[in-house]
């Protein structure tokens, strides 16, 4: 910081400061770009908050690891360390380190025990049906599952949709925007990733399974989130 | 029947849907105004204001209601924004946003008047160019206090509130940054004659002079 001299300011220079600083006021609304995006935070916010509600109080002083991660990549490994802090109180730590996911909301809730998508694992559509369940019946780690895949779960998935053109896409599943790609709020159990499709950005939403079977929906970025699916499929594979 | 900001607060406790989101969409404008103002560019702005709304609306429940609801968002979205400039304290002491033209383009920080000419336009955003650069040297304490009883218009009293110190805290802020800003904005210059509008004075009229007019060479 460069050293500034504090001058005695007469009050009518006091004024003109005063009137400098009033004029430069920002006297327009906020940008549609910052405004979209916070309203998908509120959005991810309140699903949250619909699917902790039954924990108890409505809102939480202390709520689990963040659904809403900022901007910049350098704050991941702080969230990593918030996370794990998180996994080791609830979960346990062994029980993490085997799953391999990344990002700071899905560490804990891709444990093995949590994870409707697990239908890969023995048992997997009983897990899906215990997320369709009643809140009340729901266990914590139930409630504290979170929207997004992890990486190496969202290219497990999304190697078994049969779509020429569709990757993986974005460094983490949790930077998805979501006003932009597919639906605000997902259904119970729906589990959301990030891609790309014939070189556009976009988002896959997977069902839970239904009958053996797991469909997904693919969004294309930038089309609004009120436009429904380019393409749904049932996915494939083991 | 509208409700109010307490209704709309008390109602996101109770774990209403949409009340937060109602809520915020009524301040977002000046909460915007302000993030902007104290953190400098429109991506910190914005990165601060993200903090503050998850902030809000996770400790919803702490509100206690011995002040405004706007007041309290206020000093959760300043304290993000303090937090923030605190974090990255380095790049916050750069006092030139390299990218204040491009976002004046896009309108972020262009406040151009609808009447104004080019001209007029040109220095208004020439002027508030300066103010803002100026600003951004100051501490960021000092710099939240002017923003919030400067510019936007707070009382001493209400910003002492938001800032969550005295009164006599934010007076001291507020003299100081301004002892600070004038020699960057000229105004300690006693010289200093600021047109109302650009350009040459107005023509007064014809010169006297005692000789005659000159012809031309013969």
């Amino acid at each position: 910081m460069i050293a500034i001299p504090e001058p005695e300011l007469s009050p009518a220079q006091n004024e003109e400061v005063r009137r400098l600083l009033a004029d430069a006021r920002h006297e327009e609304p906020m940008p549609a770009d910052v405004a979209s995006r916070l309203d998908g935070v509120i959005a991810d916010l309140g699903a949250d908050l619909s699917t902790n509600r039954a924990a108890g109080p409505a809102v939480d002083p202390e709520p689990p690891a963040s659904v809403t991660p900022l901007r910049r990549r350098s704050k991941l490994p702080q969230a990593l360390l918030a996370a794990a802090a998180v996994v080791a109180v609830g979960f346990g730590i062994t029980q993490v380190l085997p799953s391999g996911e990344d990002g700071a909301g899905d560490a804990g809730s891709e444990s093995p025990n949590s994870s409707s998508l697990s239908d890969d694992d023995p048992g997997a559509a009983d897990q899906d049906s215990g997320a369709a369940a009643p809140d009340s019946q729901r266990s914590d780690s139930q409630r504290t599952q979170p929207r997004h895949l992890g990486r190496e779960r969202s290219r497990t998935l999304l190697s078994r949709v049969p779509l020429s053109g569709l990757s993986p896409g974005f460094e983490s599943d949790s930077e998805l925007p979501a006003s932009s790609c597919g639906p605000r709020r997902l259904a119970e159990g729906q589990r959301r990733a990030a891609a790309t499709y014939q070189g556009q950005s976009a988002v896959v939403i997977f069902h839970p399974v239904n009958n053996g079977e797991r469909t997904a929906d693919v969004y294309v970025c930038g089309r609004g989130s009120d436009s429904g699916p380019l393409t749904s499929v049932t996915l494939t594979g083991p | 029947m509208t409700r109010t900001d307490h209704d709309l607060l008390a109602a996101h406790v109770e774990g209403e849907a949409d009340a937060f989101g109602e809520l915020f969409a009524r301040h977002r404008d000046r909460l915007w105004a302000v993030a902007l103002r104290t953190m400098g560019n429109p991506e910190e702005a914005a990165d601060a204001l993200q903090d503050g709304l998850i902030s809000a609306f996770r400790r919803a429940g702490s509100f206690r209601g011995d002040a405004a609801v706007t007041t309290w968002l206020h000093r959760v979205v300043v304290n993000a924004c303090l937090d923030r400039i605190r974090a990255n304290k380095v790049r916050a002491a750069e006092s030139l946003p390299d990218d204040l033209e491009e976002y004046a383009g896009r309108g972020a920080l262009s406040t151009t008047e609808p009447d104004q000419g080019p001209d007029e336009a040109a220095l208004a955003s020439e002027t508030r160019a300066m103010v803002i650069n100026a600003l951004n040297t100051l501490p960021a304490e000092q710099r939240a206090a002017l923003v919030l009883v400067d510019m936007e218009g707070y009382g001493v009293a209400e910003a002492a509130e938001i800032l969550d110190c005295a009164v006599g805290t934010i007076k001291s802020r507020c003299a100081r940054g301004r002892a600070r800003l004038a020699p960057l904005l000229g105004v300690l210059r006693t010289d200093t004659v600021r047109p109302t509008t650009p350009g040459n004075p107005p023509e007064t009229g014809a010169v006297s002079s005692s000789h005659p007019p000159r012809g031309p060479p013969d």
